[in-house]
């Protein structure tokens, strides 16, 4: 009887271990900021620890050691993958053991987002900072909370199709500026031997990119204030046409045999490995990963073209998915004059330009020097004429929405579900976000 | 006892030891406490990082708590919540399929390999080795290399080819039919090992002398094995199958790694569905919901399961 207690009780507890770990990250010490953030300190008032936390060492290895150096603050770094680094900052500030300056989404994509981060009081208000008035406008609404700044754009990425030159130049082909243009070159390719379009969906969430990167014309740039109106309850995705031809586009491409065969097994990294070794010809996937690609080609980075992706008739059409990339000071930061001061630091026109560089993206601030990259080269002329627009989700209220996309998306490619059934996922899913 | 007997016992026992009545409570309580006070640091350390953080969990499972300060209570919503989300009934579907899958297959066949490297075989130490090898190597690791392996023209489909079995190539990890089957096969070949160490040990345990008798009473092999070996395995049966259980009811990592859920809710999980609301959507609350009846479930089906082999078994 007694060891068949104990037994019930070992059974218990070792079940009770999958619910428990939820349990330890409650209590927030979160608290109601609205006081703009001081200037940034001399380096004569600086010293301690600043802690840093992003999704990458690429950027902050540049400045760190000068900036140490210059100002005597000692700066730690942690470096993590970019959702795993969102999910352990999210714990991290309702636990209040945040660092003082750490990467977080645009928008209100995730929970550890910046626009839902500032809605708790989780971030100080940057309003007043020297670098705040060389933020692009059209970033406002990924940053901004009653018109007050709450993040800083490191840099900038871009939805890009990036191709292998080598291949191109073998079946003859020229980047395409118009869907039928488009269309031309998926079938040269094809002919050719080649698989137009590398496609790995068995990463869901690279479900994304082609969607965004069309979207952003059809969507964004067809009718800007789509989301306004999603937003404010008077349209949904079942009623977008540009979602609709979205999807009819993208869905068509793997129909039609332009895209990798059976895209849902396959990963994304062996998809731009095929990229890398000529088998497939393009990849649609954010600029942050060209470097990735790069690596993947005999050539280097001198082998990989990109151009935006058409998707109707008119080259002039063409939106890029553009998105920046930030940083944000913790309202409850232990060392929050460091924080500013690294900011305020990294904010020169050069830094913000090194950088970027160095990411292989696109710099944010207005104020910083050009790059002559290939890269820049193409995403400049959308920039400089304000055909760009936000990644999808940076507009959406949370991840479900996403969610719903990858998942009910997956089951279209599959051919189990439609179109519709996509986008009406879509809004239940936006409409359960917006709770 | 008689009274000589009575006496000679008393005598042999050397001077009595003071009566209890002498010294009420004292030293003796004293003595029997102080063990229980070595425990409490440790008994401390784990209320603190597992019996608070359950208990916890278990009260967020009836809030809306998202992360924030606010944690509102809000009775069954969650689990009202839970019936109506096709994706945590399609991952209540899988996680149950699995685990019933896993404890069959995986079990049968740890028993038939520790069946067959009980015997003589001289490469009988290599063959254990190797078939307890991938035990050693983490989840995520299994996973990503699987994923490879199932990658469309990657070493499955070649070595299929090779063997002329080229039609019996598939979408491995992007078929719904297929993906969740897939993944049942990378587990089965990373844990296999584990139960047939266990069914090893059980079948070392049975005394050899045993086989001998049964063979004099004329019993073949098959009979040997159905009268003498799966009675006495009856407490390895009992452990493999229990372990298996609990670790296939709660897979996560080769799930997340292979195939994050899909394609569409396919391969979706309990504790996929618990990660991604609480950590990817922050709605803890409902996350700790779903952690809460993923607790319940494998206690009570391991508490079945557990009473139903614990009938078995036979001591040696």
């Amino acid at each position: 009887m007694l060891a068949s207690s104990r037994r019930r009780v070992a059974v218990l507890t070792v079940a009770a271990l999958s619910t428990g770990f939820l349990a330890a990250c409650s209590d927030s010490n979160a608290q109601e900021t609205n006081e703009p953030a001081p200037a940034p300190a001399s380096s004569a008032e600086l010293g301690g620890t600043l802690t840093i936390a992003t999704s990458s060492d690429i950027g902050p290895k540049l400045f760190i050691d000068d900036f140490t150096a210059e100002t005597g603050v000692d700066v730690k770094g942690t470096y993590a993958e970019a959702g795993a680094l969102g999910e352990q900052i999210r714990i991290q500030v309702t636990s209040g053991t945040a660092p003082d300056l750490f990467r977080s989404a645009p928008g209100y994509a995730a929970p550890s987002s910046v626009l839902n981060l500032a809605e708790e009081g989780a971030l100080m208000d940057l309003s007043d900072q020297p670098w705040a008035e060389f933020v692009p406008e059209s970033f406002a609404p990924l940053q901004q909370l009653d018109d007050k700044t709450y993040a800083f754009p490191t840099y900038g990425q871009a939805m890009l199709a990036f191709y292998n030159k080598a291949v191109f130049e073998e079946v003859g082909v020229e980047p395409p500026t118009t869907w039928p243009e488009f269309i031309e070159v998926m079938d040269q390719l094809k002919a050719a031997g080649k698989t137009p379009i590398a496609l790995g969906l068995a990463d869901a969430y690279i479900m994304q990119f082609l969607p965004f990167a069309l979207s952003s014309t059809l969507v964004n740039g067809q009718t800007p204030d789509f989301y306004d109106r999603l937003n404010a309850g008077e349209t949904s995705f079942v009623e977008s046409e540009g979602w609709r031809k979205t999807l009819e586009l993208f869905l068509g491409l793997i129909e039609d045999g332009y895209t990798t065969p059976n895209p849902l097994g396959m990963p994304g990294d062996p998809a731009m490995q095929s990229v890398g070794s000529g088998e497939a010809a393009i990849v649609v996937m954010p600029s942050a990963a060209s470097p990735v690609l790069a690596g993947f080609m005999e050539g280097g980075a001198d082998q990989m073209g990109s151009f935006a992706i058409p998707a109707t008739d008119d080259a002039s059409e063409t939106f890029v998915a553009f998105t920046p990339d930030y940083l944000v000071v913790n309202a409850d930061a232990e060392n929050a004059d460091a924080a500013l001061a690294f900011l305020d630091y990294i904010s020169a026109p050069e830094r913000t330009a090194e950088w970027a560089a160095e990411m292989g993206a696109i710099p944010a601030l207005t104020n910083a020097e050009p790059i002559d990259n290939p890269l820049n080269q193409t995403v400049q002329p959308f920039l400089d004429e304000g055909r760009t627009a936000p990644f999808a989700n940076h507009a959406w209220p949370g991840g479900q929405v996403a969610a719903a996309l990858m998942e009910v998306g997956q089951q279209a490619v599959e051919g189990s579900k439609t179109i519709d059934d996509v986008l009406a996922a879509m809004d239940a899913a936006y409409q359960e976000a917006m709770k | 006892m008689s009274t000589a007997l009575a006496e000679r016992v008393s005598a042999a026992s050397g001077p009595q030891a003071p009566s209890r009545a002498g010294r009420p409570g004292g030293a003796a309580r004293r003595r029997r406490l102080a063990p229980q006070w070595f425990l409490a640091p440790a008994l401390l350390f784990y209320a603190i990082v597992v019996l608070y953080p359950s208990v916890a969990g278990g009260y967020y499972a009836f809030t809306d708590w998202a992360g924030g300060a606010e944690a509102n209570f809000i009775g069954l919503d969650n689990f009202r919540e839970m019936l109506d989300d096709q994706a945590a009934v399609a991952s209540l579907r899988n996680t149950l399929l699995i685990a019933v899958s896993l404890t069959v297959v995986q079990s049968g066949l740890g028993l038939l390999l520790a069946l067959a490297l009980n015997s003589a075989i001289r490469a009988r130490n290599l063959l254990r080795t190797l078939f307890f090898a991938p035990m050693m190597m983490p989840p995520v690791i299994v996973g990503l290399l699987w994923q490879y392996i199932y990658t469309p023209g990657g070493p499955l489909d070649t070595a299929l080819g090779a063997l002329g079995l080229g039609g019996l190539i598939q979408s491995w990890l992007g078929s719904s039919d297929i993906a969740l089957w897939s993944i049942i096969a990378s587990v089965i070949w990373h844990h296999v090992g584990m139960s047939m160490v266990i069914f090893l040990a059980g079948l070392q345990g049975i005394p050899w002398e045993l086989y001998e008798a049964a063979a004099l009473d004329g019993a073949g092999k098959l009979r040997q094995f159905l009268s003498v070996t799966w009675p006495l395995l009856g407490q390895a049966i009992t452990i493999a199958t229990a372990l298996t259980m609990t670790s296939s009811l709660k897979l996560f990592d080769q799930v997340f790694v292979m195939t994050g859920g899909g394609p569409g809710v396919s391969t979706q999980t309990l504790s996929l569905i618990m990660y991604r609301e609480a950590f990817v959507y922050g709605e803890y609350g409902y996350g700790s919901a779903i952690a809460l009846v993923l607790t319940m479930i494998v206690a009570f089906i391991v508490f079945l399961q557990m009473s139903i082999t614990r009938r078995g078994e036979v001591d040696a």
